[in-house]
């Protein structure tokens, strides 16, 4: 299989990320075109990792879980760097979309960095003999999902919308020092975990089926932060109308309804 | 040549096949955790949706 081909796929994703950014209409069409993209690809990227793709040298057939935990922790590293970018975006514009995208990457990135952490550790009992241990890899990984916990149970705590996105948005910027510690962990301490592989040293088949599942993750998170965020929007227009007890706002005088 | 490489030479029977025998449960465990926490996390969304 080419590997030009992995790479063809995310023409369409990232294509319609770009027409968006232009066109703001087409993402009610967008997000549905991400889902039935994402319900195709994930059942046969499933087939690619667990029966096409080769076993592998010393590991057999165990490794076939990277085709489920890498895509997830980068899609987690995805979340929380989008994160970064809404928080940094609310501090200079101060606007409502960037904090509720903020929240909706925030929430997302956890999803995925638990469940990607939680593969990582059924990988380690085969591999190493241990579901855990303190390597600066999985330390990293823990104390960004104890962050993003913290960042998300903040939001909780503060009733005051204006409030709320400023201390998380400050939260958020401080943030991206984890997700950075996270990727390069591998490089700067050398432990247990392995460092990142490169395309020039696995085989052609492994690297196809992983490309593969990044895309179908890729597609499912751009679903999952979008959903996330019409939620966020819901509840902060719910929070900033007035009660309906007060009944309809007053019109000053000299002006007419 | 390390003395891991020399030893292994010394008495090949000694050294395992270097590879990782079966392991399905595992990777099944795996993919049915990615698969229920898909299902899960979407409907914890549409639950939440419905309800704004």
């Amino acid at each position: 299989m080419p590997s030009w081909l992995a790479n063809a796929l995310l023409i369409l994703p990232a294509g319609l990320l770009i027409a968006i950014c232009f066109k703001r209409d087409l993402i009610e069409i967008g997000w549905k075109v991400m889902a039935v993209q994402a319900a195709i690809m994930l059942p046969v990227g499933a087939w690619l990792g667990l029966s096409w793709a080769p076993p592998e040298r010393e590991m057999g057939d165990v490794y076939r879980i990277i085709y489920a935990h890498v895509p997830q922790v980068w899609m987690a590293l995805l979340g929380v760097t989008l994160n970064f970018g809404c928080s940094v975006a609310y501090l200079m514009k101060k606007s409502w979309t960037a904090d509720a995208l903020a929240e909706a990457s925030a929430e997302v990135g956890l999803y995925f960095g638990i469940v990607g952490v939680t593969l990582g550790a059924i990988w380690g009992k085969p591999t190493w003999g241990v579901y855990w241990t303190w390597d600066p890899r999985l330390t990293s990984a823990a104390v960004m999902l104890i962050y993003y916990t913290g960042y998300l149970a903040m939001r909780r705590f503060t009733e005051n919308p204006d409030t709320r996105a400023t201390w998380s948005a400050a939260l958020g910027t401080f943030g991206i020092v984890i997700p950075v510690t996270v990727y390069f962990s591998v490089v700067w301490m050398k432990s247990l975990h392995q460092v990142q592989s490169t395309p020039k040293t696995v085989d052609p088949q492994m690297v196809f089926a992983l490309r593969w599942a990044a895309c179908a993750f890729l597609c499912l998170l751009i679903v999952f932060v979008y959903q996330r965020y019409k939620v966020a929007r819901a509840a902060l227009a719910r929070e900033v109308a007035p009660p309906e007890a007060l009944g309809p706002a007053p019109v000053p005088k000299g002006l007419t309804t | 040549m390390s003395l891991v490489v020399l030893l292994a030479q010394a008495d090949p029977s000694r050294v395992g096949a270097g590879r990782i025998q079966g392991g399905w449960e595992f990777v099944t465990a795996a993919y049915v955790l990615t698969l229920l926490g898909i299902v899960l996390y979407a409907a914890s969304l549409w639950v939440r949706r419905r309800k704004e």
